[in-house]
């Protein structure tokens, strides 16, 4: 790591060449020498990324993502940028692309969307970072490179919830992830690629909504994890505002344009029950609830949304939200009587009221219902003590 | 070179030592045998012989070959303390599987933990109390496996944790039973 580390801090002060880089959407743009090495660079650390377990797999929506990155870019420019979406398993709202065009978004971030033209925002943002060559000029533009590497890491180990993540970077997705480029990159990038959005269809009245989710989490959150992942950002506020002013001018004339609310939920509605999964696991009940609250929204007789926001009720130990727990237990199993997991939540939160013998009968339709449960031992446990 | 380098540790060495005989540091690690008492832990263990014990105030862990081959730790948390990577908490009077599922729920959310999977989990007692008894698997970053056992309980308000983990390959088995020995010697000196 350490030779690693050294090798491209050599390679970058070596690079001193000019930072006024064409961006790659032009003609015969080559990829000048330093640049050539920091997507080498990248290569490898996405392959110690892709390894490391941290890739969600839903082979779905990945496709689709990948498939609204295209139409925000001609076949040319994905000739010289061979862009790529994937998708991190990570409850935390985060997006960031290598320079050689591998975008990650979090699963967290994900959730949060409501429509393909927002998700069309976040790429179009993070195609830009690599189009108009941010990794290289940042690099370039960092006078003290050798403590920038190691503060890099040394700054990210500390953060929490994310120190597994920084570990799983190299140096330079950690700085696209975390760390962010500079204030006027970031603009050149909401700019850029509100820019990509439009010209592809997207209703742009979609995109301040983006910087509107974020602010939420930051505010929900209260540690404002947003600015955590955005710290060298502008303010999501006065990002904003940027978008909103260019809607007033730039794009007077356009109202209205796609938003494919119903493809992007289809395609998306997994990823939202599995990351309100993660919150909940997380104990971030807020997130978990709203989450689950949005999947059944999207898939109303899917008797997994509702047997999750039962026990999102039930694991936060309120006993005021007991009955709404019970509820929604009840729903799931009207939704799907051969479904165990709302009958043991039942049974258990029965259980903790000190209702024995409905406890009792739940907690034994599970186990009929799933015989070779992992946790058998313990609802048997739970069973005898209804006795 | 590297002569160079070993004349260095040579002299870090041969300092080291100094230190130590005029009493100025305190060696990190202690070879184990018999039991082992911590008051102010509140527990006693019998520990292998031939292991090493990390001298610390706070949580026993002692290893044979190092901590990233096996270790096994004891730890002890108040239920009020906040949990590493979940905002769950562990509260007096916790069913077993409650405790377990909120010390699952910790490991799933740490993003060191890789690839974590759930081999075993069920009740168990041990000595007086109503316990758990977790297998689990997981991956660190580099891409080693690595397999774990943990006994854990609630004795009033304080979460005690009884852990062996090793690396899956080879040593897990290897040094199994010697752990299981160290379980079965445990008791808290002032139970709840």
């Amino acid at each position: 790591m350490r030779l690693a580390r050294a090798v491209l801090a050599g390679v970058l002060l070596a690079g001193c060449a000019t930072t006024t880089l064409t961006p790659l959407t032009g003609t015969n743009t080559a990829l000048e020498e330093d640049e050539k090495r920091l997507w080498r660079r990248s290569e490898e650390e996405q392959r110690a990324l892709d390894r490391s377990g941290l890739l969600y797999a839903n082979e779905e929506a990945e496709a689709y993502l990948n498939e609204v990155a295209r139409r925000l870019e001609s076949p040319e420019v994905f000739q010289r940028v061979p862009f790529r979406v994937r998708i991190l398993s990570n409850p935390r709202l985060n997006a960031f692309a290598f320079p050689n065009g591998v975008i990650y978004v979090h699963t967290g971030l994900l959730a949060r969307l409501d429509n393909e033209a927002q998700l069309a925002t976040l790429l179009g943002h993070e195609m830009t970072h690599a189009t108009h060559r941010h990794a290289v000029r940042e690099f370039r533009d960092t006078k003290n490179k050798r403590a920038w590497l190691a503060g890099v890491q040394t700054t990210l180990g500390g953060l929490p919830g994310i120190g597994g993540l920084a570990g799983a970077l190299g140096e330079i997705g950690a700085t696209a992830a975390v760390t962010g480029y500079s204030r006027d990159l970031e603009r050149q990038a909401d700019v850029e690629g509100f820019r990509r959005v439009v010209k592809a269809g997207y209703d742009p009245a979609e995109t301040p909504k983006l910087f509107l989710v974020l602010e939420r989490d930051a505010k929900q959150e209260k540690v404002a994890s947003a600015s955590l992942f955005y710290a060298t950002h502008p303010r999501l506020q006065e990002r904003r505002e940027t978008v909103e002013e260019m809607i007033r001018t730039e794009f007077r004339e356009r109202h209205g344009g796609l938003t494919n609310v119903a493809v992007f939920r289809r395609k998306t509605s997994q990823v939202v029950l599995d990351n309100a999964w993660m919150d909940l696991k997380a104990g971030r009940f807020d997130a978990a609830r709203q989450g689950a609250e949005k999947y059944v929204a999207f898939r109303p007789a899917d008797a997994r949304g509702h047997y999750l926001l039962g026990e999102v009720k039930r694991q936060t130990g309120e006993r005021s939200v007991a009955e709404q727990a019970i509820a929604h237990y009840r729903q799931a199993i009207a939704a799907d009587r051969a479904y165990p997991a709302p009958h043991k939540g039942l049974g258990l939160l029965q259980f903790q009221l000190g209702d024995k013998p409905q406890a009792r009968r739940a907690l034994e339709t599970y186990l009929s219902l799933s015989p070779q449960a992992n946790d058998r031992a313990y609802i048997e446990e739970y069973i005898r003590q209804c006795k | 070179m590297q002569v160079t380098t070993t004349r260095g540790a040579l002299k870090v060495a041969l300092l080291a030592a100094c230190l130590v005989l005029a009493g100025c540091v305190t060696l990190p690690w202690y070879p184990t045998s018999g039991i082992y008492t911590s008051e102010a832990q509140n527990f006693a263990v019998e520990l292998p012989k031939g292991w090493m014990r990390l001298n610390s105030e706070e949580n026993l862990l002692i290893t044979r070959d190092g901590i990233l081959l096996q270790h096994v730790t004891v730890e002890r948390a108040r239920v009020d303390r906040p949990l590493k990577n979940t905002k769950k908490v562990l509260s007096r009077g916790m069913q077993p599987q409650a405790v377990a599922e909120v010390i699952i729920d910790n490991f799933m959310s740490s993003e060191r933990m890789l690839d974590l999977k759930v081999l075993e989990n069920r009740p168990i007692q041990i000595g007086p109390h109503r316990g758990f008894r977790l297998v689990y698997a997981h991956r660190d970053k580099e891409g080693l496996r690595f397999k774990s056992v943990l006994h854990g309980f609630l004795a009033g308000d304080v979460f005690y944790s009884i852990r062996y983990t090793a690396a899956e390959r080879y040593y897990f088995a290897k040094d199994l039973a010697t752990f299981e020995q160290v379980l079965a010697s445990f008791r808290l000196i002032h139970p709840a």
